[in-house]
């Protein structure tokens, strides 16, 4: 039965995850083409043919979220065997450590007064439009 | 009532699951503006918080790090990036991959998308090789095209424009499902397509591979795994005591060659394998976890 479900929920992973990569080209296919033959003011993407794109998505996200939550989770796994030897951790050097602490404290100090804290406050403060795929 | 003691008992969080919580809540407490669909614009934000958590998150009250040294770097023609620099020496020096394995959101949700219970892919020899891509990226597209674009005055943060999955689903899926930001969809793309497809294809590897992002692609990682061995927190091992058996490394779900190295994330999980008790999780020489002194 375990086995039965661990290959059900990996099938329907794997679906869910094709459902929304098909829906999202899909749509960005058909935006485009109405995009290019309608002229440049014609969104790719809207919000309402996207929600209603994804909608059909949503009967398998819940029953995955389901299987996710119900479904007991396996224990730790069998992990293959490895050449075993003999653990260390290689000493730190304290000295090493204290140097490039104040160098980290002169840095976060001189980017203060150089500027870089305030690029950070500009460009954190702002929507990133790389980061959300705008460009 | 006994099947939900159980299931319970399956599913109680851990300690380390209650700290990335807790970190997760935290870096994203400005809950307004979920409801709004606004960024938060305050003083917090010239911080950066030690994990990848993206700074366009409607909830975000800090910098990501990773999109501060990209545009840092993007911006070094004018300044040098000391401020960011000196941010990551300081997270690394202090805490090392403790950051990837207890105060990481993205780590914490590939660890949940990963207690899905399909089939895995255990680690081997292949992932291990595939873990040094994120030395890659890192070199590439965190440091290389972004200095190169400096020069040019044209800022481009490589990596977060065209993998970063943590500001795709933060960023663009925060804000975007806000009907206060429907306008925004207008302006969508083949860019956003290719980063919502390449974040569904991320988000179901990390299914079947635990943390595949952490292991292979996280260039955040790949800096915090340069303080393996000066990081003032992490996990020891009490060379005397060992008696090379290999619990550690078969427990251990990361590509490590040796307990504590640059691909362990201090997670701990070794602390509790080890038979000989010669693990544990210190801070200098406070033990967080595991036999004590």
């Amino acid at each position: 039965m375990r086995k039965t479900l661990r290959w059900a929920m990996t099938i329907l992973t794997v679906l869910l995850c094709a459902a929304v990569c098909f829906t999202i080209l899909r749509l960005y296919r058909a935006g485009f083409v109405r995009h290019v033959s309608s002229g440049p003011v014609v969104p790719i993407f809207t919000r309402e043919d996207t929600v209603a794109g994804l909608r059909w998505i949503l009967p398998l996200l819940v029953l995955w979220l389901a299987g996710a939550v119900l479904i007991r989770a396996d224990g730790p796994h069998k992990r293959p065997a490895v050449h075993p030897e003999k653990q260390r951790t290689p000493a730190a050097s304290g000295r090493l450590r204290l140097s490039l602490f104040i160098l980290a404290l002169a840095f976060v100090v001189l980017g203060v007064f150089n500027g870089g804290l305030h690029d950070v406050l500009v460009k954190a403060i702002q929507i990133c439009t790389e980061c959300i795929g705008l460009g | 009532m006994d099947n939900i003691k159980t299931w319970w008992q399956a599913h109680r969080p851990s300690r380390r699951r209650l700290v990335q919580l807790y970190a997760m809540l935290l870096y994203n407490a400005h809950i307004k503006g979920f409801w709004e669909g606004k960024l938060y614009t305050g003083p917090l934000k010239s911080l950066c918080v030690p994990g990848l958590n993206c700074y366009s998150c409607p909830g975000a009250i800090a910098a990501c790090p990773l999109g501060a040294l990209q545009n840092a770097i993007s911006a070094s023609a004018n300044r040098p990036a000391f401020y960011v620099v000196g941010l990551l020496l300081l997270f690394g020096l202090a805490l090392g991959r403790v950051i990837c394995g207890w105060l990481c959101p993205f780590g914490m949700l590939q660890e949940l998308l990963h207690r899905v219970p399909t089939h895995k892919i255990q680690k081997n020899r292949v992932t291990r090789g595939l873990s040094w891509l994120k030395y890659f990226f890192l070199a590439v597209l965190v440091v290389v095209i972004p200095a190169y674009y400096a020069f040019r005055r044209v800022p481009l943060p490589a990596f977060c424009k065209y993998i970063c999955p943590a500001g795709t689903l933060e960023g663009a899926v925060g804000l975007l499902a806000n009907p206060a930001n429907a306008d925004t969809f207008g302006m969508l793309g083949a860019l956003f397509t290719n980063k919502i497809v390449l974040m569904a294809l991320i988000l179901t590897a990390c299914v079947f591979l635990y943390r595949a992002f952490c292991r292979f692609l996280c260039p955040l990682g790949a800096i915090y795994g340069l303080f393996a061995r000066i990081a003032l927190l992490g996990i020891r091992v009490k060379e005397a005591d060992c008696t090379g058996c290999g619990a550690c490394l078969r427990v251990c779900p990361m590509d490590i060659r040796r307990v504590g190295d640059h691909e362990c994330i201090q997670c701990g999980q070794c602390v509790d394998a080890c038979p000989e008790k010669a693990i544990s999780l210190r801070a200098g020489k406070i033990v967080l976890k595991g036999p004590e002194v």
